[in-house]
């Protein structure tokens, strides 16, 4: 304001006051262009602020005997979900600020398995539970202390076992798919997408799955394919989704080989560019989880396109508190899992995340 | 009552009271001091009232005051007992090393001195200020020395004894007499060894070394790290004074500073080969970088054209070599700045061999469960169609649907180690591994034996062992099964601790780790990747073994330097037997991908297993024993190494097992003796020094094998090539002062520019050691000083009878 007492004369009022407005218009503009600047030079590191954020707000979701709620009560699938949120930004068994609230979660899901080896709690969706439950203690088996480590080793053979009796038989469209229950008669790839990854797992782990088991799975995954679109289907003729879509390129990409790098998933890979996740979505975190490991599989533009756009997305979403809000009727811790899992994965610490055939590529 | 000592001056003069009777008690001895002078101070003022009766007043008191200072006197003396003390300090003569560099790069001249820079070091040299460009780096260390110029070694060798070395690959004595006649190229001097001049000499010292005056331009090229001598220098207390030679600016010159190829590549793999080239003080345009393979013309893809801007600058290039047989490859870097002028085009070429080894680099690695460390190491490995893997997982949720057959053939990891094959060629079948890569496995998965076999297949075989920590057994675990066990002998740890800071902490390299070849993680950017690498929140330290090195000490947040056990490493190798054990005290090198997908993570790993694989690499020979030097390539007037390495099958060698021979066309140049290696006992070693430029082969002679070797199989011959000197030292011909200072600063010396040589006369002067000698009088007693305090009294009694006989007294 100094500027301002050595007054002009008179007549110069007006080129004075202009003068002043140019200066204070310059000097907001350069503020703003350097706060948009720093801004995109933290990007990287609001990532690992909203993710801390929301792991805190997810932990300080945990009920004290380690179970994640969702829909009010106890739910097997969204506490394993809760841990691998955890698993995923790096917070192992043993290590860091947040290693009893893995354990205990661990434990918890334990509980839920039943003597058959199904791990459920209600019958409705019994193999999304198991699916999920099933993936996060492959994930965290050879992480856990010696003790924890006996427990959870049978319980995951048993848990494997159900998979592999729960797979539909063939022939027919539904052949090496799986569905909502152990006995359903059909399959879908939403479903069959979580007992995949699962099977894959625990097959690093050293279980023995036949290979055939497999590629049976993926052979229905093939059949989900929507030659016209590119995307997946929900049921082999069905309507094609984002997430299953993002489900298909996962599983392939499982695989290796020409499979995972062939025309089918490159066009997958389009389909989710063309058509990125809108808010209001059906099944909105649930998408985000599936597009963003699936991008982050094919990598390159296909991974930084689509990053930029989730990124967006997802923080614009986060509330105060750290988590998301629930959009599925599955609450917020279910939401806020979800969406960690999603902006985590380009942590690269989830074994089942990385590549089977190439190098995983840096995103600095 | 004490001693009391009064200061008598700067001088550090001092006059010392010891009052008798001090082993009274304090009241007693204050009582018999005061009687025996009172009673005498008593009697003579008596003395003086009877007298004042006889004379006048004047004469009276005079003679009172005579007679009281006669008694005082004699009362000081007998019962205060002074003495006079002096402290007399002599200079010790002193040992001062001037080292003088003679290699290649002091050939040198430096006309890009800056007018200041040049008139300053005439007035040193005591030159005419153009002549100063015509002076090489050589000549000027000369004009310090000598009396025609700073004359520094005249000066120096007024208060102290010199020892005068020349170094260049190695140090050697000068004649201090001669000295000039020293001040030569000799056959090393195309390689700066800092080191050498920094080291102590091997003959008994007889005066302390005071500091160490190195002329030098600080262009270190060859051996040891100098940094790490200085450091022992300076524990020692014995500062190191570089003078810099040369200047901060580099002349006109481009040079191919390095070329790095792996430590062995294998068939049908690009291999990198990376190469820096350094421009310096040329004119913006464009350089011409080319790479010819065995001295055929080079292909378009290894030809580069850079566009230089006219700075000082470094170029990384980075070609590729496909290998696609096995053999040894020349690769000769050359580079060109048309139409410039250099001072000099000898540093305009460097060449590497890139070693080609045929098979695949077979790597075993067995863990207790599949722990994320596990997973992504062999995901990392599996990618790699160099590696043929094999795995070992103690723990598997198995469900019993396959058979192992079954399992085997889907290269499913098995539950324990290859068994052994009793009865057959071969019957251990961990020789056949190049790595084995052990990790968090407990003791009960390991039992003793198998421990043991571990162990022969390191000492025995020459394999290279890798140690993973883990937070379940490895290797803590092992250390309740006593020391004796062979995983603690393997460990290069000893007393394993936990490191878990609730901040987590990062790697720090040590020197030998930034050397070490499976911590470059970034080839072309040496160093950089490591302060990016995000922190671990668990992890082992363990203190090295002797022998063993550090290649990297835990860091942790706030922590300074000074807090860092260079001794306590988180990264540990040492040699053991025939082979190397490397003990990796983290799980979590996984957390290297955060948001770096697989940069450093997955170099970390296949460098290891590449570095492993390459020691023992020996060119020649067969199934039974393998021999060749150990380099493709030396350099001239560097010691040339063979090594032999005889099979498990063939009985440990002898005191003399035989000699190598070095073939020059169908000549027989050089008999090399072998001598097998402490605890090595398969494996022979043999060194062979001043081998011209060239190419030679090297053959066995082994007598005792002789009957049980296959013909051909010491025979065929072994290729070696010793290369011209001068590509270390003419790659950056500016003074490397950053070096120089480093040196300085660890040893507790001073950096001192040519011109400004004087000045560590002054600083080693204070240095000189001084003796100080505390010479007591004692006025009383020691000759001859009681003779003039007798003499004094005497007088005084003499004047005092001459004085009252003159007043008529009695």
């Amino acid at each position: 304001m100094r500027a301002c007492r050595c007054r002009p004369p008179a007549r110069s009022v007006g080129v004075w006051r202009v003068s002043c407005a140019w200066r204070v218009i310059v000097a907001l503009l350069l503020l703003a262009l350097g706060a948009r600047s720093a801004r995109a030079q933290g990007t990287d590191d609001e990532l690992k602020r909203r993710v801390d954020r929301g792991l805190a707000f997810l932990a300080a979701m945990q009920e004290k005997d380690g179970a994640w709620v969702a829909a009010g009560r106890p739910h097997p699938a969204v506490t394993a979900l809760s841990v691998l949120a955890f698993l995923s930004a790096g917070h192992v068994p043993g290590e860091g600020p947040y290693r009893e609230h893995v354990e205990k979660g661990v434990r918890r899901v334990l509980t839920w398995q039943r003597s058959d080896g199904l791990i459920a709690a209600d019958e409705g969706h019994a193999l999304y539970h198991h699916g999920v439950c099933t993936l996060m203690l492959a994930q965290v088996a050879g992480m856990t202390d010696a003790e924890l480590a006996r427990t959870v080793r049978p319980a995951l053979a048993k848990a494997v076992a159900v998979l592999l009796k729960a797979q539909r038989p063939g022939p027919g469209a539904f052949a090496g798919g799986w569905r909502y229950r152990v006995d359903s008669p059909d399959a879908d790839l939403s479903v069959s997408g979580w007992q995949l990854l699962a099977l894959r797992a625990a097959n690093d782990l050293g279980a023995d799955v036949p290979v055939e088991r497999i590629d049976a799975a993926l052979d229905f995954v093939r059949r989900c394919h929507d030659h016209r679109s590119g995307g997946y289907c929900y049921v082999p003729g069905g309507p094609v989704t984002h997430a299953c879509t993002g489900t298909a390129i996962l599983a392939l990409e499982l695989r290796g080989g020409a499979a995972a790098r062939g025309l089918e998933v490159a066009r997958a890979g389009t389909y989710l560019l063309n058509h990125p996740l809108q808010d209001g979505a059906k099944h909105y975190y649930y998408a985000a989880y599936y597009g963003a490991h699936a991008m982050h599989r094919l990598g390159g533009n296909y991974w930084n396109v689509y990053r930029t756009g989730l990124q967006h997305r997802l923080f614009a979403r986060q509330r105060r508190g750290g988590g998301w809000l629930g959009d599925d009727g599955f609450g917020s811790g279910y939401a806020t899992a979800m969406a960690l899992l999603a902006l985590t994965v380009e942590y690269g610490f989830l074994p089942i995340h990385q590549r089977a055939g190439a190098a995983d590529e840096p995103r600095r | 009552m004490p001693t009391w000592e009064l200061a008598l001056g700067a001088d550090g003069a001092a006059l010392s009271l010891a009052p008798r009777g001090a082993d009274l008690p304090p009241i007693v001895q204050a009582l018999f001091l005061a009687a025996l002078l009172l009673v005498p101070v008593g009697l003579i003022v008596w003395l003086t009232r009877a007298e004042r009766r006889l004379i006048r007043a004047g004469p009276a008191l005079g003679l009172l005051a005579l007679r009281l200072a006669v008694v005082a006197a004699l009362w000081a003396a007998v019962a205060l007992r002074p003495t006079l003390i002096r402290t007399q300090a002599d200079e010790t003569p002193g040992r001062v090393r001037v080292a003088v560099d003679l290699s290649a790069s002091m050939d040198v001249r430096d006309p890009q001195r800056s007018p200041d820079e040049r008139s300053r070091l005439a007035r040193m040299l005591n030159v005419a200020t153009a002549a100063v460009d015509e002076l090489t780096r050589r000549q000027v260390a000369e004009r310090l020395l000598a009396p025609e110029g700073a004359d520094l070694l005249r000066r120096l060798g007024e208060h102290h004894e010199i020892e005068l070395i020349g170094f260049d690959g190695s140090a050697h004595a000068l004649d201090v007499e001669h000295w000039r006649d020293g001040l030569v190229r000799g056959a090393g001097a195309d390689a700066t060894d800092l080191a050498s001049a920094l080291t102590p000499a091997g003959a008994a010292e007889k005066r302390p070394l005071l500091g160490v005056v190195l002329l030098t331009d600080g262009r270190h090229s060859a051996g040891p790290s100098p940094v790490t001598a200085a450091t022992a220098l300076g524990r020692r207390g014995v500062p190191v004074f570089p003078v810099t030679l040369g200047s901060r600016r580099a002349p006109p010159d481009l040079a191919v500073q390095n070329v790095r190829v792996p430590p062995a590549s294998f068939q049908g793999l690009l291999a990198p080969v990376a190469v820096k080239v350094r421009a310096a003080g040329l004119a913006a345009g464009p350089l011409t970088i080319e790479m010819r393979i065995n001295g055929r013309p080079a292909r378009p893809e290894h030809r580069r054209t850079l566009r230089h801007d006219g700075g000082e600058r470094t170029y990384p290039v980075t070609f590729w070599c496909r290998a696609d047989t096995p053999g040894p490859r020349l690769l000769e870097v050359t580079a060109r700045a048309e139409g410039q002028q250099e001072i000099t085009p000898a540093n305009n070429r460097a060449a590497a061999v890139l070693r080609v080894g045929a098979e695949k680099l077979r790597v075993l690695v067995a863990d207790g469960e599949a722990r994320w460390e596990y997973q992504f190491l062999v995901n990392a490995l599996k990618r790699r169609p160099l590696v043929r893997l094999e795995r070992v997982l103690f723990e598997q949720p198995r469900l019993g649907l396959l058979s192992d057959e079954q399992l085997d053939k889907q290269k499913h990891p098995r539950r324990r180690l290859p068994p052994l094959r009793p009865g057959t060629a071969d019957p251990e079948p961990l020789s056949a591994f190049d790595c084995v890569i052990v990790g968090d496995v407990s003791p009960e998965q390991l039992p003793f034996d198998e421990r043991r076999r571990l162990e022969q297949y390191v000492a025995r075989r020459g394999g290279t062992l890798v140690l993973v920590a883990g937070k379940r057994h490895m290797p803590r675990e092992y250390t309740k099964l006593g020391s004796e066990d062979p995983l603690l002998r393997l460990l290069p740890i000893t007393a394993p601790r936990l490191v878990d800071p609730k901040d987590g902490f990062t790697l720090k390299r040590t020197v030998e780790g930034e050397r070490t070849p499976f911590l470059q993680l970034e080839p072309e950017q040496p160093g950089a990747a490591w302060p990016k690498l995000p922190p671990h929140f668990w992890g082992i330290a363990g203190r090295r073994k002797p022998g063993a090195t550090v290649l990297a000490v835990p860091q942790f947040a706030g922590a300074s330097s000074a807090e860092e056990d260079p001794e306590v490493g988180v990264l540990v190798r040492h040699a053991y037997g025939a082979g190397r054990v490397v003990f990796v005290g983290l799980e979590s090198t996984w957390r290297w991908r955060y948001r770096a997908g697989d940069a450093y993570h997955d170099p970390f790993w296949t460098q290891l297993v590449l570095w492993a694989a390459a020691d023992g690499l020996l060119p020649a020979g067969d199934e039974h024993v393998r021999y060749g030097a150990r380099a493709p390539e030396y350099v001239e007037g560097q010691e040339v190494e063979v090594a032999v390495r005889l099979g498990e099958e063939l009985p440990p060698a002898g005191p003399n097992p035989g000699h190598a021979r070095l073939w020059r066309g169908e000549t027989v140049v050089a008999v090399v003796p072998l001598t097998p290696t402490p605890d090595r006992p398969r494996w022979l070693t043999g060194r062979v020094r001043g081998l011209p430029v060239g190419a030679y082969r090297i053959t066995l002679d082994l007598p005792r094998y002789r009957d049980r070797l296959p013909a051909g199989a010491t025979g065929q011959g072994s290729a070696v090539r010793v290369v011209p000197a001068g590509r270390g030292e003419l790659f950056d011909l500016a003074s490397d002062e950053a070096l120089l200072q480093t040196l300085a600063e660890r040893s507790g010396g001073t950096l001192y520019a040519a011109d400004e040589a004087v000045s560590v006369l002054d600083r080693l002067a204070a240095r000189a050691p001084r003796r100080t000698e505390r010479i007591e009088a004692r006025p009383w007693r020691d000759a001859p000083a009681v003779w003039w305090a007798l003499g004094l009294l005497l007088g005084l009694l003499t004047i005092e009878w001459v004085w009252r006989k003159r007043l008529g007294l009695p």
